[in-house]
């Protein structure tokens, strides 16, 4: 399974991964941390996740086959620590009194006031920000995992499925039930 | 309570998408290094030092209980000088207060 560049990302980052990490890290950190973070909803273990991400890339560069992008690549590492990290973390009772208490609709508010749209429609959208993420948290790991992928992340089918191990048809099909759950919960609120 | 059109689903999503980037964004400005090279890995999160914390304390206490009493080193070499002391007054032929009366009578 090959992927062609998508972005200028892409092209910057050598074939050589040890050759360049540094660039690799300043690229592509944000967007593990992302997933992470809201994959796990907690800083500290995003952080961790996200530094466990990168040194595992390192140690591993001598065995990237560039048959998947490079962000496809580091994706499949960060799928697979934040899914070791929910499984460790059930047995960790006091770490949910440590899950940050902020939320993407409390940043929703700066790109949502753009001026364009009335008071009302901007309370809407934040409305529904709110509830897409409470959503998401409620949704069954790998389907949490697809939807993060594909609607925050913007990554495609194909790249979900190599990043998650699983079969194209079965990326689908969690992406459909979680963007049904998520549409079930929403129009609740509307 | 009405259900969404595909347009506002789409919509909400898309904001979605930009409000998690965003407050990713916040969340990571205390947290990430611009320009750091090769991770160094965290290893003890605030939790977890204080669980280690917990179990090293609780170690302590069933330790205390556990391990015996230390009665000091110099105990044998103590045992030593009072068995010497009792040793010296038994092997005595006369009791200190006649002692210079014995004396004498060895002179004579």
């Amino acid at each position: 399974m090959a992927f062609p560049a998508t972005s200028e990302m892409e092209r910057v980052v050598p074939a050589d991964v040890a050759q360049d990490f540094e660039t690799l890290v300043r690229l592509y950190r944000p967007k593990v941390f992302r997933f992470a973070l809201a994959s796990l909803r907690d800083v500290d273990a995003a952080e961790t996740v996200t530094q466990d991400c990168f040194l595992r890339a390192y140690q591993a560069s001598g065995r990237f086959r560039q048959d998947c992008s490079m962000q496809t690549w580091l994706m499949q590492i960060a799928v697979n620590l934040v899914r070791d990290h929910c499984r460790n973390r059930r047995f960790q009772f006091w770490k949910r009194a440590s899950l940050t208490a902020a939320q993407p609709a409390d940043a929703a508010g700066r790109s949502i006031a753009d001026g364009a749209r009335s008071p009302e429609a901007q309370a809407l959208l934040k409305e529904r920000v709110a509830a897409i993420w409470e959503a998401a948290g409620k949704l069954p790991e790998r389907q949490r995992t697809v939807f993060l992928l594909r609607f925050v992340e913007d990554m495609d089918l194909m790249e979900i499925a190599c990043a998650t191990g699983m079969k194209e048809g079965t990326v689908k099909t969690h992406l459909f039930r979680a963007l049904r759950a998520v549409r079930a919960r929403l129009g609740g609120t509307a | 309570m009405r259900h969404l059109t595909s347009e506002e689903f789409r919509e909400a999503l898309g904001e979605f998408r930009c409000a998690v980037r965003a407050w990713s964004e916040d969340q990571a400005q205390g947290v990430i290094a611009i320009g750091s090279a090769v991770p160094q890995r965290r290893f003890w999160t605030a939790s977890q030092q204080l669980a280690l914390a917990l179990v090293l304390a609780a170690v302590c206490i069933l330790a205390s209980f556990v391990v015996p009493r230390h009665t000091g080193d110099n105990a044998p070499a103590n045992d030593a000088v009072l068995l010497n002391q009792v040793d010296v007054q038994v092997s005595r032929t006369a009791p200190s207060s006649l002692e210079p009366l014995m004396k004498l009578v060895v002179q004579e």
